[in-house]
């Protein structure tokens, strides 16, 4: 009878133990996730933020030449032609891309020729009343105010 | 000798308790520490998240307030009804009823030497807690008496 406490007592030990270090690597597991889900959602934010803002900006200083909107690889494009009318800047979704390129006025877009701004899986464009346009991407919506009525295209 | 062994045996023991006991508190001490700081971590991920709402929502509304001929244009402009000055927006900065931010707007028209400046309080908010606030102006030049 005392044998088999004694030997019951190191075997409980071990259990105990092997509970404990169970529980070290469980919240180890769960911080490891934590920081995964918090990473890749600060990551899609600053993305979607960066690239609206990125495209506010780039509306606002380059829409004195008026803008368009036309039909582009995938969904809607975005078309500045700079104030001297012999080229334009189209910014266009293309292969989960945000693509901007700077070509002659009329030139249909080529992804090759393209720049790629960010990472973005939907990109559309609307104008929102008179003076204003309304980008989306990602589900996320900008306004900029142009300089012109109807974006000043004619 | 018998006698000896069996107090080595029980002094062996009580140290291997006090061990277990010591292991158990030092996880208990490090759990702790580590809820804390996963706490902490989702909390700051939050308000980052909330502050990027804020701020693009604000920028949203000065454009909106620039494009627009009044304030109830520049409403219209948000997605919001004529005359309102308190709109709410999802994560996603669409107008939803019961979104997490609230938006709102004033407007302040200073009249100045060679005309009319036009001022508007953007601010928003989430759970009753300002976010952030912007004042955007704009020039409407001169106002008649008429």
């Amino acid at each position: 009878m005392r044998r088999a406490r004694e030997n019951f007592t190191p075997l409980f030990q071990v259990l105990t133990y092997g509970v404990l270090i169970a529980a070290i690597l469980l919240l180890a597991y769960g911080g490891g996730r934590l920081y995964r889900s918090v990473s890749e959602a600060r990551t899609r934010n600053e993305a979607v933020r960066g690239t609206l803002a990125y495209l506010q900006s780039q509306v606002a200083a380059n829409d004195a030449g008026g803008v368009r909107i036309e039909s582009g690889p995938e969904g809607d494009m975005l078309v500045l032609p700079l104030e001297s009318g012999d080229y334009q800047t189209m910014i266009y979704l293309s292969e989960g891309k945000l693509m901007e390129e700077l070509s002659p006025m009329d030139a249909r877009p080529d992804p090759t020729r393209a720049q790629a701004i960010s990472d973005v899986s939907s990109f559309s464009v609307s104008f929102a009343g008179d003076r204003a346009l309304k980008l989306c991407a990602d589900g996320r919506i900008a306004l900029v105010s142009l300089h012109a009525e109807g974006g000043g295209a004619e | 000798m018998k006698r000896k062994n069996g107090r080595w045996r029980d002094v062996f023991r009580l140290a291997q308790g006090v061990q277990l006991i010591c292991f158990a508190a030092i996880l208990l001490l490090i759990s702790t520490v580590l809820v804390q700081v996963y706490a902490g971590a989702v909390r700051v991920s939050q308000e980052t998240k909330d502050l990027n709402a804020a701020v693009q929502l604000c920028r949203n509304a000065a454009e909106a307030f620039y494009a627009a001929d009044d304030l109830d244009g520049a409403v219209e402009l948000l997605g919001g009804e004529t005359g309102a000055r308190e709109m709410h927006f999802d994560a996603e900065l669409v107008p939803a009823e019961d979104g997490r931010y609230m938006l709102t707007l004033a407007e302040v028209c200073t009249p100045t030497q060679a005309g009319e400046m036009e001022q508007c309080t953007v601010q928003v908010y989430a759970e009753g807690m300002l976010l952030y606030e912007l004042t955007p102006e704009r020039y409407c030049g001169e106002v008649s008496d008429a």
